[in-house]
């Protein structure tokens, strides 16, 4: 049996969910980064990602082995939305109207994000666990004891 | 010799694999988790076999083999409390598996060592 291929599965998980937390790291730490224009102003990152097909093969008429499988990042892409605008006369990148434009992260859907993250990675850290698990305890088929 | 190449050691063989596949989709289904328009996948096997064993057709038994089965719709990402618990079961049931494999082997062991005294 190829455990190589449960390693990779996971493995593909956990950095599809890494690469989600980066990007919500990146976006908290952008939020008050503010632009002299509103089309200048940082929009916040989202990751898109596609899975990659599961399949399962024979070999030698008997052997029946798993390929493919996992997920893969497909794209970063900015979020459309329109800037904050927040009315602050003194400051240097105010507009006419006294207006200052900051990016539109939402932090509670940044913060839902991170959690989702966090726990999908772990769910992959289990899967991975297991198959190492399974992978040892194959090895004690016909071992007396 | 029976006791070598009986049925139920080929059983228990594809048992063990369709316990590791399932771990490996399961190991699927967690990866996507968050893919939009994911359809999960589960293992068929179990229920094949018992079909297989009732209808007295167990001469079939050596040409079934485990197969992927995937969901009809996406159901978003509600399961990862039900895939964690289905990936437990199948690390029990492998370990059950190895463990009635290795009585098997004890049991020729047996066989063989009582016939040298």
């Amino acid at each position: 049996m190829d455990y190589l291929q449960a390693f990779k599965i996971s493995a593909s998980g956990m950095a599809i969910e890494k690469m989600r937390l980066e990007l919500t790291a990146a976006n908290l730490a952008n939020m008050h980064s503010a632009a002299a224009r509103a089309d200048d102003v940082y929009r916040p990152l989202r990751l898109q990602q596609q899975t990659v097909p599961l399949q399962f093969g024979q070999q030698f008429e008997q052997m029946v082995i798993a390929s493919g499988g996992g997920s893969r990042v497909t794209g970063v892409t900015p979020l459309d939305v329109d800037a904050r605008m927040v009315y602050e006369p003194g400051h240097p990148y105010a507009d006419a109207k006294g207006f200052v434009a900051y990016p539109a992260v939402d932090q509670t859907a940044e913060m839902l994000n991170l959690n989702l993250a966090l726990r999908t990675y772990e769910a992959n850290v289990v899967a991975m666990n297991a198959a190492k698990t399974m992978a040892s305890r194959t090895l004690e088929i016909g071992r007396p004891g | 010799m029976a006791i070598v190449e009986d049925i139920n050691t080929s059983i228990l063989s594809k048992a063990l694999d369709a316990a590791v596949l399932r771990q490996q989709a399961i190991a699927q289904n967690l990866a996507n988790v968050n893919a939009p328009g994911y359809r999960r996948l589960t293992v068929q096997f179990e229920a094949d076999l018992a079909a297989a064993l009732h209808g007295g057709q167990a001469a079939h038994v050596g040409r079934l083999h485990p197969r992927l089965v995937q969901a009809p719709h996406a159901e978003g990402n509600q399961g990862t409390d039900d895939e964690l618990a289905r990936l437990s079961e199948a690390v029990l049931h492998h370990h059950a598996l190895v463990t009635v494999l290795n009585r098997r082997i004890e049991l020729i062991g047996t066989a063989i060592s009582e016939g040298k005294k």
